[in-house]
């Protein structure tokens, strides 16, 4: 499949700090591609070099087959880019899209700000300044922002940053159908579930490097062989985790029942049960759950900790 | 430089500096409608105050508009200076300049798309303030050619320009209240080397004494103030081509 961006062997310093370390990347065309990784993994940094606001130490960057150092303006014309960023606040919603749209030679631009403002769901405060609107209104704004140009490419930052749970779900079945017309999105985010409905790519970052990259469901299948089961009931948690060497996790939620990972082949729950009742343990509800993005992003992102982080 | 772009830009911010010129306006008018005032009614002040005897100078027109740009040397550049140390750094420190250099403009235009701008909204409204006082003259005193004080404006403007593009320079590097502060220390340097006579031209500030002359009439356009000229043209330049470079390199 054709590739849309192809990132290779980037390296990004700030100072000593190593925020891009040899990242290679590829973004298939006509994908929804989830760009995961905790704070300060190096997703902004990346979607910054891609948009020509940062400068890189090594590697390229190559965006529609431009290298973007070379002709950084000619790549933006042809994206639309939802920076994680605070927005002009003494514009009104009507002069910011104009703007853009003057810039980028939109011909029929007013038509185009009323049609993404009806997608936005913000047609109505189109006269209202910016620094006036919540924090999920501006988010609103900037990603209206993003579509004005109907772009073939749609980069966005932290995308549902302070959003409503219904504008993330308007949001979301946006992506969704611009996809299907075959545009490609590239989104960052560490909000895992919202990425885990859309994606069909997937690369993880963690401190500057990529982790884990490919098909949403190729990364999925390879967690395949590890188990996810909810237990309630009165557990030896010490126990539980020192008798059972593969549980590879075990957290509790707001309900306090526990969420086990296992690694390894747990072929038969009962087994599993037995083991668990034996560690001192009594269980009163046990089920397995279905392996989820969030359980591979957490899972790939464990291995990589080092002590002193979180701390 | 792609000009539709450019000036696409440009409108959207000059628009932007519209509340700031009006405010400009308003406070420059007002303190040259003062300077022409007190400058009328100064003697009939200074024996009211039993001050009498302070022998003032004649009252005219000249000594009101020297009155009036003497301030300006001091307050003027103090708002070109608070009104030009965000015109960068803000931005990039909120990161809304993300939004802006990602449209399709180059980052020089956009430099100097927004520098002027804001230039052009800190200094018109002297210039205009300037031109209404030198109207609202005519009521007091025996109007002096409209040349005279176009003559004796260009050094303070360039001036203003100057000290502008040097706290521009700066706001493009780092926070707001350093580049201000910095330009005051800059300012403080060049002054006090203007008084050197032998350096006096590392300063821009050796025309602070040019519109005096020019509103007494005792000068004449010679080599010398055109040589200081140049130089004061010079000292804006460099700074501007700093500015536009420094932009175009730096991460955002």
């Amino acid at each position: 499949m054709e590739n849309i961006i192809k990132i290779r062997n980037l390296s990004k310093n700030y100072g000593t700090v190593k925020a891009l370390d040899n990242v290679t990347l590829s973004v298939p065309k006509g994908s929804i591609f989830g760009y995961l990784g905790p704070n300060g993994a190096g997703k902004t940094t990346t979607l910054k070099i891609l948009m020509g606001l940062l400068q890189y130490s090594n590697g390229s960057v190559e965006i529609f087959e431009n290298e973007v150092k070379k002709n950084p303006v000619a790549v933006n014309r042809r994206i639309g880019f939802l920076p994680d960023a605070e927005m002009p606040r003494n514009d009104s919603i009507y002069r910011f899209l104009n703007l853009t749209g003057k810039l980028h030679k939109i011909k029929n631009k007013e038509e185009r700000i009323s049609e993404v403002l009806v997608q936005i769901g913000l047609k109505k405060l189109s006269n209202r300044k910016i620094g006036t609107l919540s924090k999920g209104q501006k988010q609103r704004v900037g990603i209206a922002n993003a579509l004005m140009v109907d772009p073939q490419l749609l980069i966005l930052d932290e995308p549902n940053n302070g959003l409503d749970p219904i504008a993330r779900v308007r949001v979301l079945t946006l992506l969704k159908d611009l996809v299907k017309n075959g545009k490609t999105v590239l989104l960052s985010s560490h909000i895992i579930g919202e990425v885990d409905k859309i994606a069909t790519d997937i690369a993880i970052i963690h401190r500057g490097r990529i982790v884990e990259q490919g098909k949403r469901k190729n990364l999925v299948k390879r967690y395949l062989n590890h188990g996810k089961y909810v237990i309630a009931g009165k557990l030896d948690i010490d126990q539980v985790m020192r008798s059972l060497e593969y549980i590879t996790s075990c957290q509790q939620d707001h309900l306090e029942r526990y969420i086990i990972s296992t690694t390894g082949n747990v072929t038969e729950e009962q087994l599993l049960i037995d083991l668990i009742q034996k560690a001192n343990s009594k269980i009163q509800y046990f089920s397995s759950a279905e392996i989820s993005l969030e359980d591979l992003f957490i899972e790939t992102i464990n291995g990589q900790l080092k002590e002193g982080d979180y701390a | 430089m792609n000009i539709p772009i450019f000036l696409a830009q440009f409108k959207h911010d000059l628009w932007n500096e519209k509340l700031k010129f009006l405010i400009l306006f308003l406070l420059f008018t007002f303190q040259v409608l003062a300077s022409i005032i007190s400058i009328f009614y100064l003697e009939e002040l200074l024996t009211l105050f039993s001050l009498d005897f302070i022998n003032p100078t004649p009252p005219s027109g000249a000594a009101a508009f020297l009155d009036y740009f003497a301030d300006q040397f001091f307050f003027g550049i103090l708002i070109i200076s608070l009104g030009t140390m965000n015109v960068f750094a803000s931005e990039i420190e909120n990161g809304s300049i993300c939004f802006s250099l990602t449209r399709p403009i180059s980052r020089s235009e956009y430099t100097i798309s927004r520098l002027t701008a804001r230039l052009i909204g800190l200094i018109l409204p002297f210039l205009l303030a300037t031109f209404v006082g030198w109207v609202y003259m005519g009521l007091f005193f025996e109007l002096f050619p409209i040349t005279t004080l176009l003559f004796a404006i260009i050094p303070l403007v360039l001036l203003f320009i100057y000290v502008g593009v040097v706290t521009s320079v700066l706001s493009s590097r780092t926070s707001s209240l350093t580049a201000g502060l910095a330009t005051i220390a800059i300012i403080i340097v060049q002054f006090t080397i203007s008084a050197f006579k032998p350096i006096e031209l590392l300063s821009p500030f050796t025309l602070a004494s040019f519109w005096s002359e020019i509103l007494s009439s005792s000068v004449s356009f010679d080599l010398d103030h055109f040589l200081k000229l140049v130089c004061l043209i010079v000292w804006s330049t460099v700074p501007f081509i700093l500015t536009i470079n420094s932009m175009k390199t730096r991460d955002l």
